[in-house]
């Protein structure tokens, strides 16, 4: 007996079988055949194995599956996905503020830092010196 | 009973790099003595109902150039047999990554059998799929073939069993978790893995082989 559980999106994805079956789904359907053996020559595991790894995307809804003769074909799901991709997007908006500030931090030390460098190349007069800042200033 | 421990060390494990026919490769080499004349070892690796009996049932044209299927195995083509010291196969899981493995025999010092088994996979595949998922692929690859190698030394040792469920059994269990483990070490001192990485890669490898052990069976 198959019962559909919930089960959390990211103890779905923390398993990497199931993130390398999602990622060989994202191309389009593809057969169980297919996506087992694939996953049996990278993973080196069993045949039940992977129907079982199936089986956890399919009741979370991560991937579908419909027939096609004898052939079972799975596709990716998309809402679960969503989900996942809508909860990372407060962490995307929260880092991408913390990267823009410390970009801000950074072009704030920039003209100190040509000082300091300035400062030294005067002392040293190296050609290594002016090879590394012609670097750094692109 | 198996006697886990000194099957375990009675393996050499390495990762290598030995090529595949379209180009570099990255390998996994397995090497150990078995108790039994060269002649009889390489009888055991090559005649199908002795196949049958301890690795699986196979099927197909077993010389130069033909093909072989194992069931819910591998299939692939016979790329070298030189009795009866080498054979050379490719190897695939269906539509999976084409492989080779080749099995190279020598008589030891006091009528044993040493036996070397090298898979190698593409290297642009097994490099990608480490980047992306570590290397527990690798570990998972490495135990079944310590659980295959172990499965010859039974039955070259005349025990009788079913290749296909010995592997449930507690002692195939826990020889597959120190198998793991031993693969593990083998890998970080090739690639230079970090310990945290190398930890979640035997883990993944011992769920597979050996559920039960974690008391997480979902």
């Amino acid at each position: 007996m198959i019962f559909s559980v919930p089960v959390h999106a990211f103890d779905v994805l923390g398993d990497p079988v199931r993130r390398r079956i999602l990622e060989l789904l994202s191309d389009g359907e593809r057969t169980a055949g297919t996506v087992t053996g694939v996953i049996r020559a990278e993973f080196g595991i069993s045949q039940p194995a992977v129907s079982q790894h199936l089986r956890v995307l399919r009741e979370s809804g991560f991937a579908t599956v419909r027939a096609d003769g004898t052939r079972r074909l799975y596709a990716v799901d998309s809402p679960p996905l969503q989900e996942v991709d809508l909860w990372l997007e407060r962490f995307r908006g929260f880092w991408s503020q913390r990267l823009d500030a410390l970009g801000t931090e950074l072009a704030r030390g920039k003209p100190e830092r040509r000082r300091q460098r300035e400062n030294t190349t005067t002392r040293q007069s190296g050609e290594q010196q002016n090879g590394s800042e012609s670097e750094e200033d692109t | 009973m198996i006697d886990i421990v000194n099957q375990i060390n009675a393996t050499h494990r390495e990762i290598g790099n030995h090529p595949v026919t379209t180009g570099e490769g990255r390998s996994l080499l397995l090497r150990r003595v078995y108790d039994a004349p060269i002649e009889d070892v390489w009888n055991a690796c090559t005649d199908p109902g002795r196949i049958s009996r301890w690795l699986a049932p196979i099927d197909g044209d077993l010389r130069l150039g033909g093909t072989f299927q194992l069931k819910d195995n591998a299939g692939g083509r016979i790329l070298r047999c030189e009795k009866p010291h080498l054979i050379k196969v490719t190897w695939a899981f269906g539509d999976g990554m084409p492989t080779e493995v080749e099995v190279r025999l020598a008589p030891g010092t006091d009528g044993g059998t040493t036996l070397e088994l090298e898979h190698a996979a593409p290297a642009e595949i097994v490099d990608e799929m480490v980047r992306t998922y570590g290397p527990g692929g690798t570990i998972g690859i490495g135990g079944g073939w310590d659980l295959t190698l172990l499965g010859l030394d039974l039955f070259l040792d005349g025990a009788t069993f079913d290749p296909a469920t010995w592997e449930d059994t507690a002692e195939a269990k826990e020889f597959a978790t120190r198998s793991c483990q031993a693969w593990g070490a083998a890998i970080q001192a090739a690639w230079g893995t970090s310990d945290d990485d190398i930890a979640a890669a035997i883990q993944f490898g011992v769920q597979h082989f050996a559920p039960d052990a974690e008391g997480d069976n979902n």
